[in-house]
């Protein structure tokens, strides 16, 4: 194994937790997500000799433009969401179904945006690289989508 | 608490896998490394197929001064005329052990159960390999001309004569074979098709909101015509659909064979009590095979759909004890799954299955379907059943041909019934008591295929 397939490797050991539920998120069902995430480190690696700066960020921008890019504009078709995630999963309980309607329901910028923003916890600067649009441009996106969400959750909590 | 922090909790709860990822994270690497490879390649195929455009054309160009007339339309599938069929389960062995010479005189020696083989030196291994989930050949022949063949399984490392034999479902010559080792849950699917054919996967059929369906194919890493691809199993069976392509045509495309099949008990499938009123519990045979017939496919345990028994009722057959169940689920992707099942003695019969979108009202639906079971006395003509259930304020139901004419009036039990298919019938309009018509609802005809759009084999 190569020095580069190898801190390919520890890089997705890493990142690809977190990668695949911030995809969940901007997908909606778990086989698209999976799907995303595999894409994405695809073409993070195709280029890992290259990468400048920080892989997770560039593994973000691909994320993104999986889910708003040409490509996935002219394949978009019906999204599934998938309620039950997992189907070897146990019997969990699951969150209301109104949060991930909401979500479905955001234009894919500004889901991205918004998962970005207040799921993974990038700054204002990581969720406009990651759009590839200017920082307000990227703000605006991120508090139409809090907005949209917030509306939907119940006032005490998340349930 | 702040809303950001009530958002951030509230999509972390959204986010939070409830259970295990397709691939690990060793798998995932794997596979990012094979889509590099593969795309490498077609990225080289169309270098050479530019350069080679370019060689012709610009020589062309130069020599005709005057602009070119227009050229053919492009060529259609039909122009091209049909795609070759090959032999495909033949020698020399592929597969991972295809270089052990004493494994591989030790596979042709091996007997082929209950089923009259070819003399050992006129068997063919087409497939020897260890995957993920045990040691597997794929060993054929001729028996006159009869194309025979079977499956060897074991565990990794196994010697011929540990290996365990399996018919294969489907063979022939020049079709692709499948097999999955291992589940419930993680398994290997193994595929075998022509050398230099392409292999597509699906891992389950997608039932979105709308009631939309539809399987999506992510291509697999062949070598020689061979894959070896992870999957997954339910504890009742594989949604798995391979197809396979040549020349960009698919050629077969079928659901797989799965050593596992029937591991699911019984017990294990949820208890359901009729929402309608008026019928009789199920055959316990008849609910298993709706509660499974539409869970297998969708890739979940049957629990995880939420199933409801819509009605269930006797089917009043002459000497024939038997019964019908409509079952209601809720697919993963969010549409509505309505299956109605029948059977007495024999195996129980899919009359069909239908997907709603999700936000159908259960209570307000209407099923009017075909089931067709073989008849008792023999015979090539099926017994026809018409099965139908409605709102319990239906009171009585009109069968109606396609002239509208009224062919039979059709008391209602709590908005359902079953009875013999008038001939001819198309539609059904159910009426309350006051003789209003509450809905018309065309007769679905019995099912042709299983639910599931797994595909039947050759395509072409």
């Amino acid at each position: 194994m190569s020095d580069q397939e190898a801190s390919f490797r520890r890089f997705v050991a890493e990142q690809r937790a977190g990668s695949l539920r911030t995809a969940l998120l901007l997908t909606g069902d778990r086989g698209s997500a999976e799907e995303l995430v595999q894409a994405a480190l695809t073409r993070v690696w195709r280029r890992w000799r290259r990468v400048e700066g920080d892989p997770a960020a560039v593994l973000r921008r691909e994320l993104v433009r999986g889910v708003t890019g040409w490509r996935a504009r002219l394949l978009r078709g019906e999204q599934v969401v998938e309620e039950l995630p997992d189907p070897f999963a146990p019997p969990s309980s699951r969150p209301s179904p109104a949060l991930p309607r909401a979500l479905r329901e955001l234009p894919p910028r500004t889901r991205a945006a918004t998962v970005l923003r207040w799921y993974a916890e990038c700054s204002e600067d990581e969720t406009a690289r990651a759009l590839g649009c200017p920082v307000g441009t990227a703000r605006a996106e991120a508090a139409t989508g809090r907005e949209s969400l917030l509306a939907v959750l119940p006032a005490g909590g998340p349930r | 608490m702040s809303d950001d922090a009530r958002l951030r909790e509230a999509l972390d709860e959204v986010a939070r896998p409830a259970g295990r990822w397709r691939l690990s994270t060793e798998e995932s690497v794997a596979d990012v490394l094979a889509r590099s490879r593969r795309q490498r390649r077609r990225l080289a195929g169309g270098v050479v197929t530019a350069l080679a455009v370019v060689a012709v054309a610009v020589p062309l160009a130069r020599a005709v001064p005057e602009p070119a007339l227009p050229g053919p339309a492009a060529t259609t599938d039909a122009d091209r005329g049909p795609v070759p069929s090959l032999p495909v389960l033949v020698g020399p062995t592929r597969g991972s052990l295809a270089g052990d010479e004493a494994f591989l005189a030790a596979v042709h020696r091996v007997g082929w159960g209950a089923q009259d083989a070819p003399p050992p030196d006129e068997r063919e291994v087409v497939l020897a390999t260890d995957t993920p989930h045990g040691r597997v050949a794929l060993v054929v022949g001729h028996v006159e001309d009869d194309f025979r063949g079977v499956w060897l399984t074991g565990p990794v490392g196994a010697a011929a004569d540990q290996l365990q034999v399996h018919l294969p479902t489907g063979l022939g010559r020049s079709r692709p074979l499948s097999l999955v080792l291992g589940g419930p849950g993680p398994a290997t699917l193994v595929v075998v098709a022509g050398r230099g054919d392409r292999i597509e996967v699906s891992p389950r059929l997608a039932a979105g909101p709308r009631g939309t369906v539809s399987r999506s194919y992510a291509e697999a890493e062949a070598v020689d015509g061979v894959a070896v691809v992870p999957v997954r199993t339910t504890q009742h069976g594989t949604a798995v659909s391979v197809r396979v392509l040549r020349e960009d045509r698919v050629v077969h495309r079928s659901g797989v064979d799965w050593l596992g099949s029937g591991a699911g008990r019984r017990g294990d499938l949820p208890v359901l009590t009729a929402l309608r009123p008026g019928g009789a519990a199920p055959a316990p045979a008849v609910l298993a095979a709706a509660l499974v017939g539409v869970a297998v496919p969708l890739g979940v345990e049957p629990a995880a759909l939420d199933p409801e028994l819509l009605w269930s009722g006797p089917l009043p057959a002459g000497g024939r004890p038997g019964s019908v169940a409509v079952v209601v689920a809720r697919s993963p992707g969010g549409a509505l799954v309505v299956t109605t099942w029948a059977g007495g003695a024999g195996a129980p019969v899919a009359c069909g299955t239908q997907t709603p979108p999700g936000t159908a009202d259960v209570d307000g639906l209407t099923v009017a379907r075909v089931c067709a079971l073989p008849s008792p006395a023999g015979g090539a003509d099926d017994e026809r059943w018409l099965v139908l259930t409605a709102p319990p304020s239906a009171a009585s139901a009109e069968v109606v041909d396609r002239h509208e004419q009224v062919l039979a009036d059709l008391p209602l039990t709590g908005g359902s019934a079953v009875v013999q298919l008038p001939e001819e019938a198309r539609e059904v309009r159910t009426l309350d008591a006051s003789g209003e018509e509450l809905a018309e609802t065309p007769i679905a005809p019995p099912a042709l295929a299983p639910f599931g759009d797994y595909g039947s084999g050759p395509e072409r």
